[in-house]
């Protein structure tokens, strides 16, 4: 058996992306001289000329700039204080409860952001203010609103679940409903890890001052806004009212006028979230499309079926495949920025999961739920650099240190999910 | 520079505009459907194509700041020499594979001119759109060479 193509095709790749070339060019380029010298040109250009076009004209993906936009718009209204301050409100006074406020509102904040960073930043802003006021150790808090603001990507809208969806070919509002769950089961997991580590470090989070109940159902009022978006947006997809496109266009809206009515809003701001929108959408798909040629380079090249067939030689039960994959993304995790590797690595893992009898949707969140950790494992976890760049005097090291807690709570989580598919599959069964 | 100003300030206009059709039309649609029972015809076929104008006139913008995702684990460790080299071959290749996308899309638009291909219910003609989509690929090679021969441009 000679070298197969697609060997050199991931050693080039891996050299480009290294060496800092743009991930969509590398993977554009490879794919694209790989194919000619697979299919000769004519083959090769017909090929990526389609992919270039049919990818930008795609009606399904116009979901994902929608929900970029709803998320600038969301940031822009002054919903993240009035979250900060309910979540506050009924937690602060208890131990470790500034923390535990800020990993609740992260939570509610990914109910209406389908942005990771987006939402880290966010929350980071009202958050650490608050938590260094009330002596919240620098590495605690930070590490809450890293993993935090993971939970953008898993609970409902998300990118990165539009973006697996159209991949695999699965139904994105299954995916959104099948993610509401795991997210649940985030906040919990994080509001544990808050627990523990005051109990281990009790100087690691004072108590804020108490609150009165008036005060606590005021605040609370607070988020009817942020509530009623949700209920809207992902109701309206639950209730089979809306496709996710649509229910994309309707928050990117409901967001729109929220802003405005909240006083924020200015026209600058408005036009500042169009740009940031626009050119966050162009990124985005420049990578899509890169990944699409590079994913045909690797099929044509016999990758898919000389993995089934190592798989196959090597006579792994279905559970240790499974569990190498969501290794590979752990360690792939480590280097790569989160679309480039689930665009790289999804198109090639998905017909070998659903070949061992594993439902897609679930995989899907089992994915997700990996990249989460991803974003906040070193060397490059996305998060911690955000938090990085709202709180430069904290030394990178504390923040990497604070997140340990969180990345053992989103262990257990995937193994709960890998034990228990039901935590994923149980509502997209119930809807219409 | 203020060409180029001027240039950025209409893609971003353009792709501005576009996001907010894209809305408005989706609220419009579902608005229309549910309480009025009638939904806009071709509100799908607009949005497509609206998706990959707004798409490619953020080409050039996000070229020119050099905001394509990239990893910098390692190059952040090499000597500066290095680091401006691997720069300006990434520039290089970006300019490359941008021209070549330019050239695929022409030849898709003149493909879609011959056959008069043109979108289901709105008959929008699609090969104006190929070559829309060519114009913007090509405007943003031209600002990746123009990244390569600038010194001193910012490389993130």
């Amino acid at each position: 058996m000679g070298l197969e193509p697609w060997v050199p095709g991931l050693i080039a790749l891996l050299v480009l992306i290294l060496a800092g070339i743009p991930i969509a060019f590398a993977m554009g380029l490879v794919g694209t001289v790989g194919l000619v010298l697979l299919l000769g040109p004519r083959g090769a250009f017909s090929i990526v000329g389609n992919t270039l076009f049919d990818t930008g004209l795609s009606y399904t993906l116009s979901v994902v700039p929608l929900f970029i936009l709803m998320g600038n718009l969301v940031t822009r209204a002054g919903l993240s204080e009035k979250l900060y301050a309910a979540c506050y409100a009924w937690l602060g006074a208890r131990r470790g409860g500034l923390p535990m406020a800020t990993a609740l509102a992260c939570g509610g904040f990914s109910a209406v952001c389908g942005s990771s960073l987006a939402t880290a930043a966010t929350i980071g802003k009202v958050a650490l203010p608050s938590m260094r006021q009330y002596g919240t150790s620098d590495s605690l808090a930070a590490g809450v609103i890293a993993a935090g603001g993971t939970l953008g990507i898993l609970i409902p809208p998300s990118v990165i679940l539009v973006i697996y969806g159209v991949t695999t070919g699965q139904n994105i509002s299954a995916l959104f409903i099948a993610g509401l769950i795991p997210g649940l089961l985030g906040i919990v997991g994080y509001l544990i890890a808050v627990r523990v580590t005051c109990a281990l470090d009790p100087a690691a989070a004072a108590r804020g001052p108490k609150t009165t109940l008036r005060e606590k159902l005021v605040a609370t009022l607070g988020v009817s806004g942020i509530l009623l978006l949700f209920v809207v947006v992902i109701g309206g997809i639950y209730a089979g009212i809306f496709t996710a496109t649509e229910a994309a266009g309707v928050g990117a809206f409901g967001a729109l006028i929220m802003a405005i009515a909240s006083g924020r809003l200015t026209a600058k701001g408005f036009v500042e979230a169009l740009a940031e929108t626009a050119s966050t959408t162009t990124m985005m798909f420049t990578i899509l499309a890169g990944a699409l040629v590079f994913a045909n380079f690797v099929n044509v090249a016999g990758l898919p079926a000389a993995l089934t067939n190592f798989l196959n030689a090597a006579e792994l039960s279905p559970l240790m495949v499974l569990l190498a994959i969501l290794l590979v993304y752990l360690v792939l995790g480590m280097v790569l920025e989160s679309l480039s590797m689930i665009l790289l690595t999804v198109p090639i893992f998905a017909p070998i999961v659903a070949g061992l009898g594993y439902d897609l949707i679930w995989f899907g969140i089992l994915v997700v739920v990996m990249t989460e950790i991803s974003l906040i494992t070193p060397p490059v976890g996305l998060n911690v650099f955000v938090l990085k760049s709202v709180m430069p005097d904290v030394p990178l090291g504390a923040i990497f240190k604070g997140v340990v807690p969180f990345i053992l709570a989103d262990i257990v989580r995937v193994l709960l999910l890998l034990a228990v598919p039901g935590l994923a599959l149980w509502l997209p069964s119930l809807m219409g | 520079m203020s060409l180029e100003n001027a240039g950025r300030a209409i893609l971003l206009v353009a792709a501005g505009i576009l996001l907010c059709a894209m809305m408005v039309l989706t609220v419009v649609d579902v608005v229309g459907r549910y309480l009025l029972s009638a939904p806009v015809p071709g509100a799908f076929e607009a949005t497509e194509i609206m998706l990959a104008l707004a798409i490619f006139a953020g080409l050039p913008i996000v070229t020119a700041r050099g905001e394509h995702v990239s990893v910098r684990l390692v190059v952040d460790h090499l000597p500066p020499w290095l680091q401006r080299g691997l720069g300006i071959l990434g520039d290089v290749m970006v300019a490359l594979l941008l021209a070549g996308a330019a050239w695929l899309l022409y030849r898709r638009g003149e493909t879609l001119s011959e056959f008069g291909d043109a979108t289901v219910l709105l008959r929008i003609p699609l090969a104006p759109v190929a070559f829309a989509l060519m114009a913007l690929s090509a405007v943003a090679a031209i600002v990746a060479v123009i990244r390569v021969v600038q010194p001193g441009v910012p490389r993130s």
